[in-house]
């Protein structure tokens, strides 16, 4: 898979640029929003006819964050945006990323944009009114519709072949689950803890798993802090973060993972769209109003038969018959 | 003049007033004032001749882009009290490698940069030049004298950069803070050397934990050496630290003796006594010195000769520093 390939042009004029901006004065720190915010600019450009992507990420430092993120301040946004990077590196069409934190200079960078009348997300007017709609999937299930497919993300601009060398150096020809288990609690900024999924359940499915398949490798995903010490006793188990590697190196593997399971959360997000094989637990019921399906259904709307959405808070048994039911339809399928 | 520098001095409230109550208001139409008054400053600026831009080129071979794209980003960034900058950096998409993470987490460290661009196309990076640099500076030639290659003088590169001043380097302050809190629980008052040596130097690891039982080592290696299991030494890989963490660690450490990377130039630019080895390419010098604070071996001088070296050097920088 050769990520660098410029895809510039393919179906889009590549002279004619999408001006994707994210200003963190209205638009959260998040991995899954960071990720969302991308799928939805590579959508627009696609339906626009543009064949490159120029983002801004725009940061004040007076006000670094928004009122939900109360917690970001002048002194802690570096190292909040500094572990979120990779995530906006992961659109193919990516021209140039550009990072402000002066406001002035943004301002007329933008002016440009409006008067150019150059195609962007959010609307100039959007901007002006603080409105980002980060979260839903309307544009994305709408593009769909029409389509039948979806210009999907790719693996962080220079991971991939890291992630292909790696596989080829720690997997060895083994089926590869990404994992991500959400632990808000061990987060550096605990927040939404009712969404964290239960650890001993995934413990225990990992071991069963591991005891019935020792073809799989499970490698766990998340930050250094959000996994317990018991993952490190698990059998047929890597984590990335233990071994000196970062997000851009986790996006990268999960893009290359035969499969990914995990908590709806920021890996998931990726998983969604970047075209892989997903077990997707622990859905909060608000979120179908975002999504646009009913509350329990088995798919996203551009989802396929491997790509399962799981409204429940799992358990080990549900965890190991959705795992299996995959891993045999997977292993079925003719290598790519 | 006096009434000068007052006018001045009201502008500058003026401006700063009104730039803190937009920001305030930040609700439609307040904050379309809002643009136009930051594009309107934005131009000002230009016009006085005040933007000050730098481009850096990185599309040819170079060997650790975060490291040669900090050793430029340390010497574009100094300069006048007060400048800020903004940076373009041209990156080539064929080449890309799984380091721009870091190439950002370094110039997230310079607090004078105000804007950090990456390009993987020249007509963007043309097209953004027009906005960021003052209109005096526009012409062809001051263009193209604009553009420096990344890495591309090697080791001169790396001279220059142990003798010139640097921009400041500001770590995150929790990330500065975990540093010294770790160091205090670790060492205590005891010396603590930071150590960033590649396998075939694991000798040199060894010899100077056995020598030094008095001054507490941290690794970085993903090798670590055989003294790693020793009372007076730690392996950090592992840790998940990341580059920010690591650097603060470097620059909360009382010395570094390692590879000439980014954890080197933290070291450099923070004036820790540091042996940086190797990292030069092309024409090496056989040893380059700043102040004897700062000591650079290109080469690969003889292993009992370097261990020789380092314990001296460890003897009578951190001598030198009770003193």
């Amino acid at each position: 898979m050769n990520d660098n390939a410029d895809p510039r042009g393919a179906g889009g004029d590549p002279e004619k640029p999408m001006i994707g901006i994210y200003d963190f004065s209205y638009g959260p720190y998040a991995l899954g929003d960071a990720l969302t915010w991308t799928m939805n600019l590579n959508v627009l450009a696609s339906a626009a006819g543009c064949g490159a992507i120029d983002q801004y990420l725009v940061i004040d430092p007076l006000r670094p964050g928004s009122r939900y993120q109360p917690f970001v301040n002048q002194h802690n946004y570096v190292s909040i945006i500094d572990s979120l990077f990779p995530a906006f590196l992961c659109s193919p069409l990516l021209r140039s990323l550009k990072i402000i934190r002066h406001p002035p200079g943004f301002n007329l960078f933008l002016l440009r944009e409006v008067l150019r009348r150059r195609p962007m997300w959010p609307s100039f007017f959007s901007h002006l009114r603080r409105k980002l709609d980060f979260i839903s999937h309307r544009r994305i299930n709408a593009y769909y519709r029409r389509h039948g497919q979806l210009p999907l993300l790719s693996a962080p601009r220079g991971y991939g072949a890291w992630a292909d060398a790696f596989r080829r150096t720690h997997c060895d020809g083994r089926f590869v689950v990404a994992v991500n288990i959400r632990q808000g609690a061990f987060g550096l900024a605990p927040a939404n803890l009712g969404r964290d999924s239960p650890l001993p359940e995934w413990h225990a499915f990992i071991r069963r798993a591991a005891a019935r398949h020792a073809d799989v490798l499970f490698l766990i995903l998340g930050g250094y802090t959000e996994w317990d010490r018991e993952m490190l006793r698990l059998p047929n188990m890597l984590i990335p973060r233990a071994m000196g590697f970062g997000l851009g190196h986790e996006l990268a593997l999960l893009h290359r993972a035969d499969l990914f399971m995990g908590s709806s959360s920021g890996f998931a997000t990726m998983a969604t769209f970047c075209g892989k094989p997903y077990l997707i637990t622990n859905i909060q019921d608000l979120f179908s109003f975002y999504i646009d399906i009913p509350v329990g259904a088995r798919h996203y709307p551009f989802g396929t038969e491997n790509q399962i959405l799981y409204w429940e808070k799992e358990n080990q048994d549900v965890l190991l018959a959705f795992f299996e039911e995959l891993h045999g339809r997977l292993r079925e399928r003719p290598a790519l | 003049m006096r009434a000068n520098s007052k006018l001045v001095l009201f502008r500058r409230r003026l401006i700063s007033f009104t730039y803190r109550v937009l920001n305030r208001l930040q609700f439609f139409p307040i904050t379309l004032l809002y643009v136009w008054f930051n594009a309107a400053l934005k131009l000002i600026v230009l016009r006085l001749g005040l933007g000050v831009v730098r481009v850096g080129s990185a599309t040819g071979d170079v060997s650790s882009l975060p490291r040669d794209a900090m050793v430029w980003l340390g010497s574009a960034s100094s300069g006048p009290p007060g400048h800020q900058f903004d940076v373009c950096l041209r990156l080539s998409r064929e080449n890309a490698a799984a380091e721009l993470h870091d190439v950002f987490s370094v110039a997230l460290t310079f607090p004078r940069i105000q804007s950090v661009g990456l390009y993987w196309d020249s007509s963007s990076l043309d097209d953004d030049l027009h906005i960021l640099q003052s209109k005096r500076d526009r012409s062809r030639r001051a263009l193209t004298a604009l553009h420096e290659e990344i890495g591309a003088r090697g080791s001169t590169q790396l001279v220059e950069f142990l003798h010139s001043d640097h921009g400041e380097l500001v770590l995150p302050v929790a990330t500065s803070r975990d540093a010294q809190t770790l160091l205090k629980r670790y060492a205590g008052a005891a010396d603590v050397v930071c150590l960033n040596l590649s396998m075939e130097l694991r000798a040199l690891a060894d010899a100077v934990v056995r020598a030094c039982p008095h001054i507490r080592f941290c690794h970085f290696s993903p090798e670590p050496p055989e003294s790693a299991g020793a009372a007076n030494s730690q392996s950090f890989f592992g840790w998940g630290l990341t580059l920010h963490e690591r650097m603060a660690l470097v620059q909360a450490a009382d010395a570094y003796v390692g590879a000439f990377d980014e954890l080197g130039c933290t070291a450099v630019i923070s004036r820790r006594p540091a042996i940086l080895l190797g990292g030069g390419s092309g024409v090496q010098p056989d040893r380059v010195s700043r102040d004897g604070i700062a000591v650079w071996l290109p080469g690969q001088p003889d292993p009992t000769a370097l261990t020789k070296m380092v314990l001296q050097f460890l003897s009578d920088r951190l001598a030198a520093r009770t003193k």
